[in-house]
């Protein structure tokens, strides 16, 4: 393959429908929810509001990222090419989930909440950036805020439950 | 938890002992060395008590679990201010670095540097903290005492990793916080990477949170029991959901001593009326 090919391959590549990015962001958090559910009966009842608390909220983000899919501004723009960032493959990756083991505690699951919802709101963040203003643009913006809320409310859990609980 | 908890410098083990005489000249008796879930369970206390109490205090010290956390000269605070109340032998660090702002990382960076000062004629401890000064954890008066003692505290610090070279610990890596809270005053760190010290030590001592040991409860216990944010819960009075079972002091309300004397008194009141209740 030749230098001019490959770039034209590496072009290709790093634009995806406006479709796809959605598809993909619904699966994130189809995977984050279905994972904490099923963590639910597995983890001390001592904790398990954390994981019932998780679970709800990709609930909540899973209702709310399928019907922007379907919204009408958004499906007239649903085909439309956007450019991929770097973070396009770890955000990816996210999607497929670690065993935390079978008795996870609290500060495992945490840890794992907090890398998904930094990984997420990077995503998002970098895909408003190399997007041009419109409705495309607002709308990453929109996922990075919601990701970037539910990252903080972790880290306030975080600091309260983990680094300052009992001190 | 006020033996192995605080230093013997804060709260003298003679004030302690004198008060544990008032209560045993009261006829109660305290039965040590017996570890619930294994010496006895929880199905036997119930079994041949009314009632009972769980006040079992924060023995347990949370981990950071950076990179090198699991090296054997990285430890809790909890557990080494046991081993000193003890008299257990550790070796002690020429060198150490506490990772904590609060009372119990004070407590121990200065019973550390007690024993440092007379074994080496020296101090050398570093606490470093996450937070700013302006809001340390710690009381005021330890900050200021930390520091007549010789302590070097360093604020807003974020650690990052345990450095081991060849097998040995030789400091911890930290990262200036930039900020710690948000405009909303929500916990949020942002750390600036180029602005990082390696503190020496040949031991790093973890003062973060501190939680309670509840495996003691079992299972069966842990379900039946209703619970409030990883706290047992509890009404007014420290009783819990199941009728036999009160929680107090540290385990369910936060660390602090006078408050779990003060929650004591209460469960006492509490467990005599519900006996009284039952005779009628």
């Amino acid at each position: 393959m030749t230098e001019g090919h490959s770039s034209d391959y590496e072009r290709l590549q790093s634009k995806k429908s406006l479709a796809e990015i959605l598809e993909v962001a619904v699966e994130f958090e189809r995977t984050a929810r279905d994972f904490y559910t099923n963590l639910i009966p597995k983890v001390s009842k001592q904790i398990r509001y954390l994981v019932e608390e998780l679970a709800e909220e990709e609930q909540h983000h899973f209702d709310l990222f399928s019907k922007l899919k379907s919204r009408p501004d958004i499906e007239q723009l649903i085909q439309a090419m956007v450019d991929t960032p770097a973070s396009d493959q770890r955000f990816s990756d996210a999607i497929h989930l670690p065993d935390l083991g079978e008795k996870p505690d609290d500060q495992a699951v945490l840890q794992f909440a907090l890398g998904r919802e930094h990984a997420a709101m990077e995503q998002y963040r970098s895909l408003a950036e190399s997007t041009e203003e419109g409705p495309i643009k607002e709308l990453f913006l929109f996922l990075a805020n919601e990701e970037t809320l539910h990252k903080n409310q972790l880290e306030k859990l975080y600091y309260e439950t983990i680094h300052s609980g009992g001190v | 938890m006020p033996r192995y908890g605080i230093p013997e410098y804060r709260l003298p083990y003679e004030m302690l002992d004198r008060d544990i005489d008032v209560i045993t000249s009261l006829g109660v008796k305290i039965e040590t060395n017996t570890r619930v879930g294994s010496d006895i369970s929880m199905d036997q206390l119930h079994t041949d008590y009314d009632a009972v109490v769980l006040a079992i205090g924060l023995h347990l010290g949370r981990s950071t679990r950076i990179p090198g956390a699991e090296h054997k000269q990285v430890c809790k605070a909890v557990d080494l201010l046991r081993n000193i109340t003890d008299g257990d032998k550790f070796k002690l660090p020429k060198q150490a670095v506490v990772i904590g702002g609060g009372n119990v990382a004070m407590d121990i960076a200065r019973s550390l540097a007690r024993l440092q000062k007379q074994k080496f004629g020296g101090v050398k401890v570093t606490v470093t903290a996450l937070e700013d000064r302006a809001h340390f954890l710690a009381d005021p008066v330890e900050i200021k005492e930390c520091s007549e003692e010789g302590i070097e505290i360093f604020d807003a610090r974020g650690p990052q990793e345990c450095i081991i070279e060849k097998g040995k610990l030789k400091g911890l890596r930290t990262w200036k916080v930039r900020s710690i809270f948000d405009e909303q005053g929500r916990f949020a760190p942002a750390y600036d990477e180029s602005d990082e010290l390696i503190h020496e030590g040949d031991m790093i001592i973890e003062a973060i949170g501190q939680m309670s040991d509840v495996s003691i409860l079992g299972e069966q216990l842990t379900e039946d029991l209703e619970w409030n944010r990883g706290r047992i819960q509890v009404d007014d009075n420290g009783h819990t959901s199941v009728e036999w079972f009160w929680a107090a002091g540290d385990c369910v309300k936060g660390p602090d001593v006078v408050h779990a004397v003060a929650d004591g008194h209460r469960v006492a009141g509490s467990i005599e009326r519900w006996l009284v209740g039952r005779q009628k």
